[in-house]
């Protein structure tokens, strides 16, 4: 919480604080995730060049729904621990 | 600046070690839920797998304890093996009057213990036994009114009339 007997500059400077360092990890968690995301998409294409769009391996595993269970993960995984790391980061007392 | 972006790069390698992992678990999450619905016979044998191989696990963790706590284990024994037969004597406990009860325990816990001293443990919880089934035949038989005296001298009685 912050503190009211504090100076306004002191308190916007540590508000400024907090935005940033809730912004770093925002930017960082995207920046992880679209890599990921990327280099899942381009694994998927080059494995489907490789075999069929709807390949079946032992005639029962799908292959499109390997890569999509994987960004589905993430992204979940993203709404959780990545909302949480934000709201973390926001609001621990900067140093 | 530069401690900054160290730190920076840390965190990056961190959320790429956890999110990489989280997306290896999601494929292969897939590839079971998949196997699973194509053969649902594949998870009865993986229960199956995974119980015996935590049953052999747990076995195995079992077995290296006994060898850690052998010599409590042996120190137990040895003390419980001092005392004399629990059964036999909660029979006469149960089937004799309390005080003659206890004169009678102390007694032959005295000659178990030298017996156990003389011959081994063996022979003193043979001797213990009989003495107290004897001991409890006895009791028996004078509770129900066919105590041998009692029964001799009825006899002699009605000889003598």
């Amino acid at each position: 919480m912050a503190n009211p007997h504090k100076p306004t500059g002191v308190r916007a400077r540590e508000a400024g604080l907090r935005v940033t360092h809730a912004l770093i990890e925002l930017i960082a968690h995207l920046l992880v995730l679209a890599g990921l995301l990327v280099s899942i998409k381009l694994l998927e294409k080059f494995v489907h060049k490789l075999w069929d769009h709807d390949y079946l391996f032992f005639n029962m595993l799908k292959l499109r729904y390997i890569f999509d269970g994987a960004d589905l993960v993430l992204l979940v995984c993203f709404l959780g621990w990545g909302v949480y790391s934000l709201v973390s980061a926001y609001v621990r007392k900067p140093e | 600046m530069s401690a900054l972006l160290l730190k920076f790069a840390n965190r990056l390698y961190k959320l790429l070690k956890v999110y990489s992992t989280m997306a290896l678990l999601g494929a292969l999450a897939v590839i079971v839920v998949q196997i699973v619905f194509e053969k649902p016979i594949v998870l009865i044998a993986a229960f199956m797998v995974v119980s015996a191989a935590s049953t052999i696990v747990l076995l195995w963790a079992q077995s290296h304890e006994r060898s850690s706590q052998k010599l409590v284990h042996q120190r137990t024994h040895e003390l419980q093996d001092e005392r004399p037969p629990i059964l036999p004597e909660s029979l006469m406990i149960v089937s004799l009057p309390g005080n003659i009860a206890e004169q009678i325990i102390g007694d032959l816990r005295d000659e178990f213990y030298h017996l156990r001293s003389k011959y081994g443990r063996y022979s003193a919880v043979i001797w213990y036994t009989m003495q107290c089934g004897t001991i409890f035949i006895k009791a028996a038989a004078l509770h129900c009114g066919l105590s041998y005296g009692k029964s001799l001298t009825q006899f002699q009685k009605k000889r003598s009339s």
